[in-house]
């Protein structure tokens, strides 16, 4: 049993590690010049490789035309949310598989599964856990900052299936206390998503650290949902909605930080 | 990068102080209760006859002192008139407490709970008691003035929700007269649409 302080004081490091990463992601966007890299053809290892002062020619001698029509794919881990496996009210998975579209548009996925026990859902629940997995589809248009960093912007659809159980307790000074479970199965919500989005390639293990392409990219996107469907219990109300959030309200925003992998040049 | 150093152990350190343990009391306090209000009525009317007597036979034998008696009789009239001003004293102070709309209780018990300690030996007048919610009825006990009465309660469960958490409403509160040894008792809002938050039982002795 972990007690309420420790937890509190995981949290706290959690976030600042989070912030950490938040730091390493914008420095590493800041330390170079403006350019939008995406106009370079990938597959041309020569072009990629222009300096500063040669990015403005670079950059006109390239169109949309010349991309590959499926230039990459790539797959991403939500490591943010991997972190909640050590606490004690929720685990959450995420992971993602994206199809690039000359090199701008990219068709993604994403599939999780999460487990919830919010701790203060009800405040004389005994246990209160909801669990379920989720899927997003969407599209994403990028734009580089930089050589090696982009920015994005996005929508997406998502779908949530789930359960969700708890018992409540009364207590009774002078009668047996009153204890009920209540719970639902078979519970369904979708969503919709506005994203904005920025990553950055990762040095690791480049020989050449000038060389800004690499097969790891370390990014963080916003997220704005607005819940479409979702049919709530009359009472006790349904918590939270995996891969979606609380369902006190009709919007919920949300921070992803993902590290993916991509494959192809 | 010193400044984010500088951030996190910032963060850290607030952390640190900031904790504090929390109470662990799940579902406590949060048993429905119904209001009751003791109406002194008949028993009113009849101490203020009990005190009137007394009074009476008070001044009636503080004017048989002063005729001719022998020790014998008068020390047993001054024995009587003791008795009788112990009585008056009390009778006075428990026509005051119903003069003034409250009661006093003794005791309260109830089927399937031991003694409702919180209510013993209190002065009241409105009050809120609260019942068994594993069952449709409650049945109390309720000792004053010397008189054990009962009452049986009837009601409807609903669980509800508020912002914090899962609670129980009553509905459709009610008194099964046949159970009742008050003199009388009424009910206000008797309706399946009133609440315990609205719901009052009037008892009257």
């Amino acid at each position: 049993m972990i007690l309420p302080q420790y937890l509190y004081i995981f949290r706290s490091t959690l976030f600042a590690g989070v912030f950490w990463l938040i730091s390493i992601s914008v420095i590493a966007q800041i330390e170079n010049p403006v350019a939008d890299s995406l106009l370079l053809d990938s597959s041309d290892s020569t072009s990629v490789l222009i300096q500063e002062g040669e990015v403005k020619s670079a950059t006109g001698i390239d169109s949309l035309a010349k991309k590959k029509f499926i230039s990459g794919l790539e797959l991403a881990i939500d490591y943010g949310k991997l972190m909640t496996l050590w606490t004690q009210f929720e685990s959450k998975y995420e992971a993602g598989i994206n199809v690039r579209f000359f090199e701008r548009v990219v068709l993604a996925g994403e599939v999780g599964y999460d487990e919830l026990n919010p701790l203060k859902a009800y405040d004389n629940a005994v246990y209160y856990t909801v669990t379920g997995s989720y899927a997003r589809i969407g599209l994403d248009y990028y734009t580089s900052y930089n050589p090696k960093s982009f920015y994005y912007g996005g929508v997406r659809y998502g779908m949530s299936m789930f359960e969700d159980e708890g018992v409540f307790l009364i207590d009774s000074e002078y009668w047996e206390d009153y204890e009920e479970g209540f719970g639902s199965t078979d519970i369904t919500a979708s969503w919709g998503e506005i994203i904005l989005g920025t990553e950055t390639y990762l040095k690791l293990g480049k020989k050449n650290p000038e060389d800004p392409t690499s097969k790891l990219l370390l990014g963080w996107k916003f997220r704005l949902r607005i819940l479409m469907d979702f049919e709530n219990r009359e009472e006790p109300r349904i918590y939270s909605i995996p891969g979606y959030g609380r369902t006190f309200d009709k919007s919920v925003p949300a921070v992803n930080f993902y590290i993916k992998y991509r494959f192809g040049s | 990068m010193r400044n984010i150093a500088g951030i996190i152990i910032l963060l850290l350190a607030i952390t640190l102080f900031a904790c504090e343990k929390e109470e662990d009391c799940v579902g406590c306090n949060l048993n429905p209760k119904i209001k009751i209000r003791f109406e002194a009525t008949g028993t009113r009317l009849r101490t203020d006859s009990l005190l009137s007597s007394v009074n009476n036979k008070i001044s009636l034998y503080t004017d048989s002192l002063a005729g001719d008696l022998t020790d014998e009789e008068r020390n047993q009239l001054l024995a009587e008139l003791s008795s009788l001003r112990s009585d008056s004293s009390k009778f006075s102070e428990t026509s005051s407490l119903f003069r003034s709309g409250k009661a006093k209780l003794n005791l309260i018990n109830a089927v399937g709970a031991q003694n409702l300690e919180q209510f013993q030996d209190t002065i009241i007048r409105d009050f809120a008691i609260p019942v068994d919610m594993r069952h449709d009825t409650s049945t109390f006990f309720f000792t004053h003035h010397d008189v054990v009465d009962t009452l049986q309660i009837y009601y409807e469960r609903e669980i509800t929700q508020s912002l914090d958490g899962v609670r129980m409403k009553l509905y459709g509160i009610g008194v099964i007269q046949e159970m009742s040894t008050f003199d009388s008792v009424r009910v206000t809002c008797y309706s399946s649409n009133c609440s315990n938050d609205i719901t009052t039982i009037f008892v009257y002795f």
